[in-house]
C-alpha cells in the first residue's frame, strides 16, 4: 500500500497548512507519505499543538475501530439452512428452464426438499393469524426434528454450526403451568416443560407448545389469578365467588404433570382415567371450619391497634372496629361462595378468605414460601383496600392494615412492602416514624392526587415502619437492591375504594442500601397508567411490566425488560415482547416469561405465550388456543 | 457456468465460502445496517448472489474481496432502496415490532461512541473504514470491494477518518452533556427522597 496510495493533490492545494497537516495525518495511516510530505508534516506537527492532537486522535480512533475486531457478531445459526435452501431453489429454477435435471447431487436433492418445506412453512404461516407470534398456535407445522434434519442434509464444512439446536433453540426454562377450560366445561390444569423454543427468525416453523393432556380439576369458581409457592408446592387461587367478589383458596395441584402425559394420546383418546390422575389434596386443612363466621379474619394483636401511624391516619380512632366486622351483607356459610368440593379429580381447597374483592395482581408468596400477601377490599364496596397476609398452615388470611387505603407492593427482606395515599401536601410532612402496629382507619373523605406513603410490615409481629420515600406499590427485586415504583401522586376515588396512579411515572429506583454508587431513577414508563404489575425473575436481572389498558383493565400490554445489575441501566430487549397485548397474569422465572394473550374477536381463545432467553439468544413458543386461560405464576 | 455440473460446483464453492466468511460478512453487514435481521437476510442474499455470479470470480484467491464486494453492493442497494443511511442507535427503547433474536447481544457488542459515530458518517465512508480497519482488507482488496480505484479508495479512507474524528467529538460532547444531566438529576433525586432507604426514626 505505498505507491498505489499516492495522492495526486499538490501540497499547495490546501486552503491552510493545518488542513494539509490534518489530511496528511489521516492519510499516513494507510501508507507512508512521500518523503517531502512526511518531512513537512513532522515539522508542522512539532509546531502546531492542535494539529498534533488531531494526528493523535486519528491514531486513537483507528485503535478504537480495530477494537471492534474483537466483537465478532454471531449470525443466526440457521442461516446456512436458509441460504442453502434458497440456493437450491435458484438452482432448481435454472434446471427447470434448461434441458433436464440429470446429475443432481445429494445436496441438491436435500436442498430441494428443504426449499419446498421452507416455502410451505412460510406460505402456511402467512395464512395464519393471531397471537404475538403472528400465527395460530394450534397448528403444528410438523416435528421440529424432522424439519431440522431436512435443513441439514449433509455434514457442513468445519466452522459452521447448523445443529438441531439452532431451531428449535434449546433452553432450560422449566415448567409452565396454566389453567383453561376443557371440552367438558371444567377447568384443566396444563403443564408443559419448556426445553426448546423457536428462534425469532424461524417462527414460521415453530410447533405449538405441547402440554400433553390437561389434567381436569373441578373448580367451581373461575380462577382470576393462580400463584404457586416457591417453597412448598402449595397454590393459591383467586377466583370469583359468584356474588361479584372473590374467594381466595389454597389448593395443591397435581404433581408430575409434565412427566406423565400420555405420549400417544391424540384427539380421540379417552380422557385419563381417574386412577391415572393424582387427586389434588387439601393443602393445609379441611375447608374452612369457620365458614359460618365472618370469612375475613383480622389480626387482633395488641401491636396492631396500640400505636396508630400519625402519617397515614391522623384522624383514626383506635377504638374503631376492625374490618373483621363483616362487610354488609355479612358473608356466611350460606351466602359466601366457597370452592366446591367435587368428585375426583378435584382440587380440594382451603378457603382462606372470601367476600372480598382482590385488588390488582400483585399477590405473592414471600420468598421462603411461609407467607402469602395480597390486597383486597370488601366485596360489597363498603370500604377501600387493605393488605392481607396468610401464614401457611393457618386457616385464614388476616388483614394487616385497617385503614382501607393500603396496597401490597411486594416482598423485601421478609417484610411486606406496602403503600397508601398520604395526607394532602400541607400536612404530609408531619413526622412519620415507626408505628408498632397497623394504622387505624382514616376518614374516607375524597383525597385527590396525593403523594403515597411507603411502609413495611412485619407479617409476624404486625410492626409497621414508614419508609422515607414516597413511592406507590414498590416492586422490589429479589436482590433487594432495586425496585420499580410509581413515583408520583395517586388518586383516591370519591368513595375511597379505589386508588390509582395519577400524575407521575413508573421508574426503576435504588432500593435499600446498595454497595454501589447510587443511580438516577430510570424511567420505565412515563405514560398515564391506570394500573400496573411488575414482576422480577429470581435473578433480579429480568423483569416484566404489565400496564393495564385504560378502557379495559382486564387487558393490558406486557413488556420484558433487562436490568444491568452493574449500572442499573434498563434495556428493552427488542427480541422480547414489548407492549404486546396480554391478560393480567404472567409468570417470569427460569429464563422465560409466560403470559396469556387476549382472546381474539373471532372467537379463538387465548394462547399461552412463552418467550425464553439463553446465551444463544431469545426464542418463543405458544400453546394451542384455549378458553379462559390463566397462567400459573 | 451454464451446465448443471458447474452449478453444483458453484454450490459447493459457495458452501465452502460460507464456512470461511459467513461471520465476517454478517458482521460487516450488521455494522452497516445496525439491524441483525436485516443483516442476516442480506448475508443470505450476498451468498446467493455469489452463487449466481460465480462465473465472475476470476481468481479463487480473490474470493474474499469478491465476496465483500458483493456484500457491499447488497448493502448499498438496500440502503438506497430503503432510503436509510443511518444506524439505529440503541437508546434503550424498542425499535419496533420485528426484533431479531440476537438483538440484545448485538447491541451489547455494537454500543458505544464508536458505533454511534460511525452511524453519523456517510455510508461509503463507513464502509471504507469498516472494511479497511475492522475487516482488515488490504488496499487492493478494499479498492476491489468498494469498486473504485486504489487512489479513490485511499482518498475515501482519508475523508472517512476525518469524518469519524468529528463525529466522535460530537458523540463525546453529547455523552458529557448527558452525564452532567444525569448527575444533576441524581442530586435532585437524592434531595427529594432524602437519601437512603433507612427507616425514619
Amino acid at each position: 500500500m505505498t505507491r498505489l496510495w499516492r495522492v495526486r493533490r499538490r501540497p499547495d492545494h490546501w486552503a491552510t497548512p493545518h488542513d494539509r497537516a490534518r489530511h496528511r495525518a489521516a492519510e499516513r495511516l494507510d501508507g507512508p507519505l512521500g518523503v517531502i510530505e512526511a518531512a513537512w508534516l513532522e515539522e508542522h506537527l512539532a509546531e502546531c499543538g492542535a494539529c498534533f492532537a488531531t494526528a493523535q486522535a486519528f491514531e486513537v480512533d483507528r485503535m478504537g475501530l480495530r477494537s471492534l475486531r474483537d466483537d465478532i457478531p454471531v449470525p443466526p445459526r440457521d442461516l446456512w439452512a436458509r441460504t442453502s435452501a434458497a440456493i437450491e431453489q435458484e438452482s432448481a429454477g435454472h434446471r427447470r428452464a434448461s434441458t433436464g435435471a440429470a446429475g443432481r447431487s445429494p445436496l441438491a436433492q436435500w436442498g430441494a426438499i428443504a426449499g419446498v418445506v421452507v416455502v410451505a412453512v412460510v406460505v402456511g404461516s402467512s395464512l395464519l393469524q393471531g397471537g404475538w407470534l403472528g400465527r395460530a398456535g394450534g397448528t403444528a407445522v410438523g416435528p421440529q426434528g424432522s424439519l431440522t434434519a431436512l435443513l441439514t442434509p449433509q455434514p457442513l464444512p468445519s466452522g459452521i454450526e447448523v445443529t438441531p439446536g439452532a431451531t428449535p433453540m434449546v433452553v432450560d426454562a422449566g415448567d409452565v403451568g396454566w389453567f383453561d377450560v376443557g371440552a367438558d366445561g371444567s377447568y384443566a390444569y396444563n403443564v408443559a416443560n419448556v426445553d426448546k423454543v423457536c428462534a425469532q427468525v424461524d417462527q414460521a416453523s415453530c410447533a405449538a407448545l405441547d402440554a400433553g393432556h390437561g389434567r381436569p380439576l373441578a373448580l367451581s369458581t373461575s380462577p382470576k389469578s393462580i400463584i404457586t409457592s416457591p417453597a412448598n408446592g402449595q397454590t393459591v387461587v383467586v377466583g370469583a365467588d359468584g356474588s361479584g367478589g372473590n374467594a381466595v383458596f389454597v389448593v395443591a395441584l397435581p404433581e408430575d404433570q409434565a412427566a406423565s402425559p400420555s405420549p400417544t394420546a391424540g384427539a380421540d383418546s379417552p380422557p385419563p382415567s381417574p386412577t391415572a390422575v393424582p387427586t389434588a389434596t387439601v393443602a393445609t386443612a379441611s375447608a374452612s371450619p369457620s365458614a359460618s363466621a365472618p370469612a375475613v379474619a383480622t389480626t387482633a394483636g395488641p401491636s396492631i391497634s396500640s400505636s396508630p401511624s400519625p402519617v397515614a391516619s391522623p384522624s383514626a380512632d383506635p377504638s374503631s372496629p376492625p374490618p373483621s366486622d363483616p362487610p354488609s351483607p355479612t358473608p356466611t356459610s350460606d351466602t359466601t361462595p366457597t370452592p366446591t368440593m367435587t368428585p375426583a379429580p378435584t382440587a380440594e381447597a382451603l378457603a382462606i378468605v372470601s367476600g372480598v374483592t382482590v385488588v390488582g395482581d400483585a399477590a405473592a408468596f414471600s420468598p421462603d414460601g411461609e407467607w402469602f400477601a395480597f390486597t383486597a377490599r370488601p366485596a360489597d364496596g363498603s370500604a377501600g383496600p387493605d393488605i392481607y397476609v396468610w401464614h401457611v398452615g393457618e386457616p385464614h388470611a388476616h388483614a394487616m392494615t385497617t385503614d382501607h387505603q393500603s396496597a401490597f407492593g411486594s416482598w423485601a427482606d421478609g417484610l411486606v412492602i406496602g403503600s397508601r395515599p398520604g395526607l394532602p401536601s400541607t400536612t404530609a410532612a408531619s413526622s412519620p416514624g415507626e408505628t408498632a402496629g397497623a394504622s387505624p382507619t382514616p376518614d374516607l373523605q375524597p383525597v385527590a392526587d396525593v403523594g403515597p406513603v411507603t411502609f413495611s410490615l412485619d407479617p409476624s409481629t404486625g410492626t409497621e415502619l414508614v419508609l422515607p420515600v414516597a413511592w406507590w406499590r414498590p416492586a422490589v427485586s429479589p436482590t433487594g437492591r432495586r425496585a420499580v415504583v410509581w413515583d408520583g401522586s395517586v388518586r383516591v376515588d370519591s368513595a375511597g375504594r379505589t386508588i390509582a396512579p395519577a400524575d407521575g411515572r413508573l421508574v426503576l429506583v435504588d432500593w435499600g442500601v446498595n454497595d454501589t454508587a447510587p443511580t438516577a431513577p430510570r424511567v420505565v414508563s412515563k405514560d398515564p397508567i391506570s394500573d400496573f404489575t411488575v414482576r422480577w425473575d429470581e435473578t433480579g436481572s429480568w423483569l416484566a411490566v404489565w400496564l393495564a389498558d385504560a378502557g379495559d383493565p382486564m387487558i393490558g400490554r406486557l413488556s420484558l425488560l433487562h436490568l444491568d445489575p452493574a449500572t442499573g441501566k434498563v434495556d428493552r430487549p427488542a427480541a422480547g415482547p414489548q407492549d404486546v397485548p396480554a391478560m393480567p397474569g404472567f409468570s417470569i422465572e427460569n429464563g422465560r416469561l409466560a403470559w396469556a394473550s387476549p382472546p381474539r374477536q373471532d372467537g379463538e381463545g387465548s394462547h399461552v405465550q412463552i418467550v425464553a432467553w439463553s446465551v444463544d439468544g431469545v426464542g418463543s413458543i405458544e400453546s394451542a388456543p384455549g378458553q379462559d386461560v390463566v397462567v400459573v405464576r | 457456468m451454464s451446465s448443471t455440473w458447474d452449478r453444483d460446483e458453484a454450490a459447493a464453492f459457495v458452501e465452502t465460502l460460507f464456512a470461511k466468511h459467513e461471520r465476517e460478512i454478517f458482521g460487516y453487514l450488521l455494522r452497516m445496517m445496525r439491524d441483525p435481521e436485516v443483516a442476516a437476510d442480506m448475508t443470505q442474499d450476498a451468498f446467493i448472489k455469489a452463487y449466481k455470479h460465480y462465473d465472475t470470480l476470476e481468481k479463487p484467491e480473490n474470493a474474499r474481496a469478491w465476496l465483500y464486494q458483493i456484500a457491499h453492493r447488497v448493502a448499498l442497494d438496500e440502503i438506497r432502496r430503503r432510503k436509510i443511511i443511518r444506524f439505529f442507535p440503541w437508546t434503550g427503547e424498542s425499535h419496533g415490532a420485528a426484533p431479531s433474536a440476537e438483538h440484545l447481544v448485538m447491541d451489547a457488542n455494537l454500543s458505544g461512541d464508536m458505533q454511534r459515530a460511525l452511524a453519523r458518517i456517510p455510508e461509503r465512508q463507513r464502509a471504507a473504514l469498516l472494511l479497511g480497519e475492522v475487516h482488515d482488507l488490504t488496499g487492493l482488496e478494499l479498492a476491489a470491494a468498494l469498486g473504485v480505484s486504489h487512489v479513490a479508495a485511499r482518498a475515501l479512507l482519508t475523508r472517512a477518518r476525518e469524518s469519524l474524528r468529528q463525529a466522535l467529538a460530537v458523540e463525546r460532547a453529547t455523552d458529557a452533556a448527558a452525564d452532567a444531566a444525569a448527575d444533576a438529576a441524581e442530586v435532585a433525586g437524592s434531595s427529594r427522597h432524602g437519601g437512603s432507604m433507612e427507616p425514619r426514626s
